[in-house]
């Protein structure tokens, strides 16, 4: 962790209850620079809004992040990032999320249609712990917390530790509200958020282009700046991406990964937006022991390669690096 | 793994889609399913229901699955529509019985078409439903696992409590049988009946078939009709067994009276070209035939023919073998 973010941090900490006190405006923006891999969450004093259009919403800083093509699924969409804003509010004991992404055309669930599918949407929440689960879907033991929206459909809660896993939660059910913009939708996802929350992730799926499971686009973890991710455990180890990224595609090469992985292979997930969509904690566990995180439709074939710490260290960083 | 299998004897349906009401008024009448034909009888040669399913994809090539696509409601279905019954019925006026929406396409919505240029002019009925397939490419599809397949009777079903309606299976089912419920956001596909069948009584489809075409056991059951007419005798055969899902729905394939030369004179030649028999239920299906009409030949001569007398199906009852081979009979 740098200096500054960790100054930030205590800085946090410390002024917590003063700013809870403050009379600002409902909205409290982040001071720091929003860095790859987090994200700011901002503080209201009362419920934070559901309507996209809502004016405290402007109090919120805005973050891009990057929607990456779902490369390793068999079909899925291809094409380029999508940029997504995201705002987020917490007050009141819920969390609302403001996230804005172009989309050209508004689908909707259509209940004549049997060929059709919705713009969807949906937010994914790891708990605090010294270890992320897996990006898509969470992992067995290492469950996560979805938010789905549909256009047209509503939203509901749902949870999973795992591929085909994905089980309703109506317990998590949250609200949404959506309007189209000039260029795509505007959608605020609010529910039940305890400071556990650690992490997030975001997905769109495009009806036009038939998405649904796993034809989206997905962004990578995000950490939650927030008081939640001072209580929870400390991510920074696994966030670690310290090593050489040059040397580690001499070492992608020299060790033949790309004879699977590479753009033109098909026995390996396409590692194409690695660094988009994975953790360099995952990518880090992932090296040592390939059997446990086995994508459906693969063989099991990669072997666990004799590498030194450093050498992972640099390949973590060289696949990060690609995006 | 036991598997239940269906006959159906092409020479005795009539098309008079008994079955698929049967099947329609207990399982699809309501709820999404309305467009639904879980059993339905088509008119072949047609594009049939859904339109062009024989040319949508799905199924397996070798080991991978290949892609299909998702049948269209209002063009490939058909869009249950209503009828002006208030206006033709009960009011005053000379108002014909009409829908009320511009139909595009239905089950058998080419009934009696046919091919072929008269003289020589020639239908049949198809009757389908799903084929509970030994390899099912829509369970291989499902990315949540949704699908099973049942150990004990080897009916395929969808786990509704699973199933997200991704689509994956509509598209990978050779057969379009398993249908996208558009109201419900989940995919359903019949069931074989599985509630009646648990109760000893056979699916609606083949329970009243009035032409008693249907012939329902397990095929490993020596003395069912379906090891007999499959195994056998070999004379009922699978529904594009190319397409790679292993199909436990059979076909008695059907003769016809023979073609006419230009001069009216019978040919000698069926009126269905075998080679589109051949296309359908494949190579085999000249042996199938030739059999069939060996077999006919000894009844009409007054001599026996154990094939016949099955295919007859003096007693209902003995059309339907529901037990599992070794269990007893119930």
């Amino acid at each position: 962790m740098s200096r500054s973010r960790a100054a930030a941090r205590a800085r946090w900490a410390r002024g917590l209850p003063a700013l809870l006190a403050l009379a600002l405006p409902p909205g409290l923006a982040w001071a720091e620079t929003p860095m790859d891999r987090h994200l700011p969450v901002a503080l209201t004093q009362t419920a934070p809004p559901l309507d996209p259009l809502d004016p405290a919403w402007d109090a919120a800083p805005a973050t891009t992040i990057g929607l990456f093509p779902q490369a390793t699924a068999p079909d899925g969409p291809g094409g380029a990032v999508l940029d997504l804003e995201a705002r987020l509010l917490w007050g009141d004991g819920r969390l609302a999320l403001r996230l804005a992404w172009p989309d050209a055309t508004a689908d909707l669930v259509d209940t004549r249609a049997t060929h059709r599918f919705a713009d969807a949407a949906a937010v994914q929440l790891a708990p605090a712990a010294p270890t992320l689960p897996y990006v898509g879907m969470g992992e067995p033991g290492r469950p996560v917390a979805i938010w789905l929206w549909r256009a047209g459909g509503g939203a509901e809660g749902l949870s999973a530790q795992g591929f085909g896993s994905l089980t309703n939660d109506p317990g998590s059910q949250p609200e949404a509200k959506a309007r189209r913009t000039a260029t795509g939708w505007a959608l605020v996802l609010r529910g039940p958020f305890s400071p556990e929350v650690a992490a997030l992730a975001v997905a769109a799926w495009n009806g036009s282009e038939d998405g649904r499971a796993g034809r989206k686009r997905l962004s990578a973890w995000r950490r939650l700046e927030s008081p939640g991710a001072e209580a929870g455990g400390d991510l920074s180890a696994e966030a670690e991406t310290a090593g050489d990224p040059a040397r580690g595609e001499q070492l992608f090469a020299r060790h033949g990964c790309g004879a699977c992985h590479g753009p033109d292979a098909s026995q390996g997930p396409k590692l194409t937006h690695a660094g988009g969509i994975h953790w360099p904690g995952y990518l880090r566990r992932a090296i040592a022991e390939p059997e446990a995180f086995r994508v459906p439709g693969f063989t099991a074939v990669m072997p666990a390669l004799p590498l030194s710490r450093e050498d992972t260290d640099d390949l973590v960083a060289y696949l990060m690096s690609l995006r | 793994m036991t598997q239940l299998g269906m006959v159906i004897d092409l020479n005795k349906c009539i098309g008079c889609q008994t079955c698929t009401l049967a099947c329609k008024s207990q399982w699809t009448d309501r709820g999404g399913r309305e467009f639904m034909y879980w059993n339905h009888v088509e008119t072949v040669p047609g594009q049939g229901y859904p339109r062009g399913w024989q040319v949508a994809g799905g199924g397996w090539e070798g080991e991978r699955l290949r892609p299909g696509r998702l049948p269209r409601l209002e063009e490939d279905y058909g869009i249950p529509a209503d009828f002006n019954f208030d206006a033709a019925l009960f009011q005053q006026g000379d108002r014909p019985l009409r829908p009320l929406d511009a139909m595009q396409w239905g089950p058998n919505w080419e009934e009696d078409q046919g091919a072929g240029d008269f003289p020589n002019g020639y239908f049949f009925y198809l009757p389908r439903l799903c084929n509970h397939c030994t390899r099912p490419a829509c369970l291989a599809a499902c990315p949540r696992q949704a699908i099973y397949k049942r150990e004990e009777d080897g009916i395929v079903l969808i786990d509704q409590e699973r199933c997200r309606g991704y689509r994956y299976c509509v598209a990978a089912c050779p057969y379009k049988k398993i249908y996208f419920n558009p109201l419900a956001g989940r995919s359903e596909k019949c069931i074989f009946c599985y509630p009646r069948l648990e109760r000893g009584v056979p699916q609606a489809c083949a329970y009243q078939c009035v032409g008693r075409a249907r012939h329902v056991a397990y095929l490993d059951d020596p003395e069912g009709a379906v090891h007999q007419l499959v195994e056998v005798w070999q004379v009922a055969l699978p529904l594009h067994a190319e397409y790679g899902t292993q199909p436990n729905v059979y076909y008695v394939p059907p003769l016809s009276p023979p073609a006419f030369d230009p001069e009216g004179r019978p040919t000698g030649e069926p009126r269905i070209p075998e080679d589109y028999l051949r296309q359908l239920f494949g190579p085999g299906v000249d042996a199938a035939l030739a059999t069939l009409q060996a077999e006919i030949a000894k009844k009409e001569a007054g001599g026996e023919s154990a094939l016949m007398d099955l295919l007859i199906a003096y007693r209902h009852g003995d059309m339907f073998r529901l037990s599992r081979p070794g269990e007893a009979r119930s």
